[in-house]
């Protein structure tokens, strides 16, 4: 009884608190549990709002670390914390939930059944352009508000569409290249600069083929040096014919280094896996990878020798970044909002940069991070080849369109592999 | 009792299910990728009935240098397999407990395991080099030679000579062992030499296992993927890791990536029927069982 009295006391609260915000929406709602718009409530609304509800996360579940990572680590604490139950949908592929909620969308469906769903890229663009998610919802955060940069070109852009608020940042993947300190003193810091070492050094350095994801990106690296910058890449202004034009140099940089590259440049490594086997070997002396912890990993497992190490370029590498978004039928939009701010929270997010759960990079600022929580990241030991967060946070790149990136990828085979 | 045409029907009725999976499956597969290859089916875009996807195909600079290397690597490593398989048999056929042994081992290793196998020996940074290396026999891994990813497709070559001398060997076995010893006694009697025995007798009888055999090994190399994505290199590449490629690249692309799946498909057929031409011709001449 005494529960029910308080819940309906907090929902008149949250009435009045709508109305005197939304004047205009209000008028026509039935009850007040609809007035309550979580895109404008005050965040202490918002945390009523969601205490008991259940949230159902939806996202890619091939990974038992991050399974089990939201399982075991986040829900009870989110549980003892929020009083949210979190509840894991897993999918094989993110695309799933986006042709489940365009069907929804067909169907004017008003309440769906995604609360949460983890995005990025591709699926993202589908998600915006068509409408399937709740608004700017991120910017109304505490956590994205104070341990986020929403300015960062890896935050505000993803693969170079403006993310807007319409997803909150919750881990990022970047760029780094691996190297043997026990060969190399000291590393290139610059595109050029590698260039100049491969050239001191002929055939110790190699990229992997495009369209092997990683390869790709090496080119994106040499072309964003090379050609001006990231920005005209990522100015969709531009047609393709104006933007490849601006491209032009990155073919006569890529075929100026050749003879230097391992055999010459006659063949490439096929994959990333043919390049770590020759950096194994000791063929080479570098690698490559969107992921900072691989080669910390591969040394644990004894596959690269103990003197690994890895390095940025002084410009910076591609990250990318991987989002938390909140489609527009979502049952409980507001204990979705607390969900990931819970999620983003420095606790959750230092765990996660732990690979003991996840191991993978947090998406929030670690500048802006306290002087105790900087020193629980630095405890954390990712292994020596691992850069230390604020050396990766602040050397990133965005990425450009990925449509873009597929016509580069051809386009390599006919100006480079083909010459 | 049964009454024979019975027995025909339960004979051929055990062999639906399998029939069934290689027309539904197999047989489905072609037919989808032929409609694909001339434009329906279409990923992208209106569906129509068109030669573009082959035009552009043929247009292309890495067509007939891919088809070089899928041909060159595939015919060379029949050949090398037909004539080790079958010098092997012949010096081994009543010695064949140890060979036979030998010879199921590389038959076990799939042949992706089989091609990084033979990169970790054969590269510059491999096993041998490093053996050579400690053996003095070279002054630097750098000294050895190229055969893994290189342009000829030795590494290629290799991989299926040591995949396939083994599965001909076990193939031409069975034939050999039918051969009586007492048939060489009596072509002995009849003042005929070693050789002429050989070329005679034993080559004929062998010869269409040896085609069959070949012709298998033929069109399981000129059409596999794994071993020159591993062992080729980035251009030219073979037909196999070009179709790969296009198939996994842009949708625009998929039309010509079945182009590329149907002349994968299409050459094997037609080295098989002229196969089966030679055959009926050499069949009235005598040779074979």
């Amino acid at each position: 009884m005494r529960a029910y009295t308080k819940k309906s006391s907090w929902h008149t609260a949250i009435a009045i608190l709508g109305l005197t915000i939304l004047t205009t929406a209000c008028a026509t709602a039935p009850t007040p549990q609809e007035k309550f718009d979580p895109l404008r409530a005050p965040w202490t609304a918002i945390q009523q709002a969601s205490s008991g509800k259940t949230v159902n996360l939806y996202m890619w579940g091939g990974s038992a670390p991050i399974n089990t990572y939201i399982d075991q680590w986040a829900a009870p604490r989110l549980k003892a914390q929020e009083n949210i139950m979190l509840r894991r949908v897993p999918v094989t592929d993110t695309v799933e939930i986006m042709n489940k909620l365009l069907a929804e969308k067909a169907e004017n469906r008003a309440t769906g059944t995604v609360d949460i769903m983890w995005i990025n890229g591709a699926n993202f663009r589908t998600a915006k352009t068509k409408e399937l998610l709740l608004g700017r919802f991120a910017d109304q955060l505490p956590h994205v508000q104070q341990y986020v940069d929403t300015t960062a070109p890896d935050v505000a852009y993803d693969f170079g569409l403006a993310t807007d608020g319409y997803e909150a940042p919750w881990g990022k993947a970047q760029f780094v290249f691996i190297y043997d300190s026990s060969k190399i003193a000291s590393p290139p810091k610059s595109i050029a600069e590698l260039r100049a070492w491969a050239q001191k050094n002929p055939g110790k350095f190699a990229y992997p083929a495009p369209p092997d994801f990683n390869g790709s990106a090496f080119v994106r690296h040499v072309l964003y040096e090379v050609a001006g910058g990231h920005a005209p890449f990522l100015d969709e202004t531009l047609t393709e014919m104006q933007w490849l034009d601006k491209a032009a140099p990155v073919w006569q940089w890529l075929n100026a280094l050749e003879p230097y590259l391992w055999r010459e440049g006659k063949t490439y490594p096929e994959n990333i896996a043919k390049l770590d086997q020759l950096f194994a070997s000791g063929e080479v002396w570098m690698s490559m990878g969107y992921d900072p912890a691989r080669a910390a990993n591969l040394v644990k497992s004894n596959t690269f020798p103990a003197t690994t190490r890895t390095f940025v370029l002084d410009k910076g590498t591609l990250a990318n970044t991987h989002y938390l978004a909140i489609p527009f039928n979502a049952p409980q939009p507001a204990a979705a909002m607390a969900t990931i701010n819970f999620l983003l929270s420095p606790d959750a997010q230092i765990a996660k940069f732990d690979p003991l759960h996840w191991g993978e990079d947090m998406a929030l600022d670690p500048l802006k991070l306290s002087e105790d929580q900087r020193k629980q990241l630095q405890k954390i030991d990712r292994g020596a080849a691992t850069l230390p967060a604020d050396v990766l946070a602040t050397h990133r790149l965005p990425e450009m369109p990925a449509a873009r990136v597929t016509v580069l990828e051809q386009r390599w085979q006919d100006e480079v592999a083909r010459k | 009792m049964k009454s024979p045409a019975n027995n025909e029907t339960v004979r051929i009725l055990k062999v639906v299910p399998a029939l069934a999976v290689i027309v539904l499956f197999f047989g489905g597969g072609v037919v989808f990728a032929v409609i694909q290859s001339f434009g329906g089916f279409a990923v992208e875009g209106p569906s129509r009935w068109t030669w573009e996807a082959y035009e552009a195909v043929w247009e292309t600079a890495w067509f007939l240098p891919s088809l070089a290397v899928s041909l060159r690597t595939s015919v060379l490593a029949t050949l090398f397999s037909a004539f080790i398989a079958a010098g092997l048999a012949l010096t081994t056929v009543r010695a064949e407990r140890f060979w036979r042994g030998m010879m199921v081992i590389p038959l076990g290793v799939p042949h992706l395991v089989a091609a990084v196998l033979i990169v970790l020996l054969w590269q510059q940074s491999g096993g041998i080099a490093r053996l050579a290396y400690a053996l003095g026999w070279i002054d630097a891994w750098q000294a050895f030679p190229i055969v893994t990813n290189e342009s000829f497709g030795w590494g290629i070559i290799l991989v299926y000579v040591w995949k396939e001398v083994p599965f001909l060997y076990l193939f031409l076995l069975p034939v050999l062992q039918r051969i009586r010893s007492e048939w060489y006694d009596v072509a002995r009697l009849c003042a005929a030499t070693k050789w002429m025995y050989g070329w005679t007798v034993v080559l004929p009888l062998m010869m269409p296992s040896l085609a069959v055999g070949s012709f298998i090994v033929f069109a399981y190399t000129f059409g596999a993927f794994e071993v020159p994505y591993v062992l080729g290199v980035t251009y030219p590449a073979s037909l196999a890791v070009m179709a790969y490629d296009l198939y996994t690249g842009d949708w625009s692309l998929r039309p010509q990536a079945m182009v590329v799946a149907c002349i994968q498909a299409a050459v094997p057929l037609l080295v098989g029927l002229l196969l089966i031409r030679l055959f009926r011709r050499s069949r009235q001449q005598g040779i074979g069982w």
